[in-house]
């Protein structure tokens, strides 16, 4: 997930607030004892606690938004939505066919298991031939 | 005759993984909600349901960009109802969590 300055300001703000209401509430409940007090909670912590959620809620969707993917010539590609990735293979392909790797590239290539040895000796064989 | 539709599974899975985010912060955000309002009984499954409904709305019309049939294979189905009962459990254990601790003068 990237995260970006705006998603981090969210986060910040919609924690900052959460923090606060929390608070105003354990002292409410503290000072409704000790005064003997028995209403409702006030409606500013209320509305404090859901605009905090909601802030945070907005972060999170800001957070989910597609980075631009980096080609194998050194440029930024950006897909045309914004958060999501397209499902149909039509759409989803465009991409991929611009950067030149797929997302099963690691099973396709398996660098792990490429064998140098073997690689090294047609190396050199070819350099053999060529000379 | 419809013409069949070929889906590319590592988008569907990438979608489905970025809703479940947000589906974890919202609960866990709800949860110390409900703490915080120190909701009890029906009402803090009420307030979670509502919560995260009106979170998955604006998942929905903010990430879909009003096509959402190029995101999702089932939209409604897969954004709205999928993730309400795997979610509930992050949502009670802060619920109960910072219900404590705003409650523990009393």
């Amino acid at each position: 997930m990237a995260t970006n300055s705006s998603t981090a300001a969210f986060y910040v703000v919609g924690l900052l607030l959460l923090i606060h209401s929390g608070y105003s509430s354990f002292e409410f409940h503290k000072l409704s004892i000790v005064s003997h007090y028995h209403g409702s909670l006030p409606i500013d912590i209320v509305l404090e606690t859901v605009i905090a959620i909601i802030i945070i809620v907005i972060g999170a969707i800001t957070s989910v938004s597609n980075t631009p993917v980096l080609s194998l010539k050194g440029e930024q590609i950006n897909s045309r939505s914004k958060f999501l990735k397209f499902i149909e293979m039509k759409d989803a392909v465009t991409v991929i066919e611009s950067i030149g790797l797929s997302d099963y590239e690691e099973l396709n290539t398996r660098v792990g298991f490429i064998n140098i040895i073997k690689k090294r000796r047609e190396y050199s064989e070819w350099l053999g031939q060529s000379t | 005759m419809a013409r069949d539709i070929i889906y590319y599974n590592p988008s569907i899975d990438a979608n489905k993984q970025k809703l479940q985010h947000v589906q974890d912060i919202a609960s866990l955000a709800l949860g110390v909600g409900a703490g915080v309002l120190t909701l009890e009984s029906a009402y803090g499954f009420i307030f979670y349901f509502v919560g995260l409904t009106v979170a998955n709305f604006l998942f929905y019309s903010i990430c879909c960009e009003n096509q959402p049939k190029k995101f999702f294979v089932k939209p409604l189905q897969d954004v709205y109802l999928a993730g309400i009962f795997t979610n509930i459990a992050g949502y009670i254990m802060m619920w109960c969590l910072v219900y404590a601790l705003v409650k523990s003068s009393s």
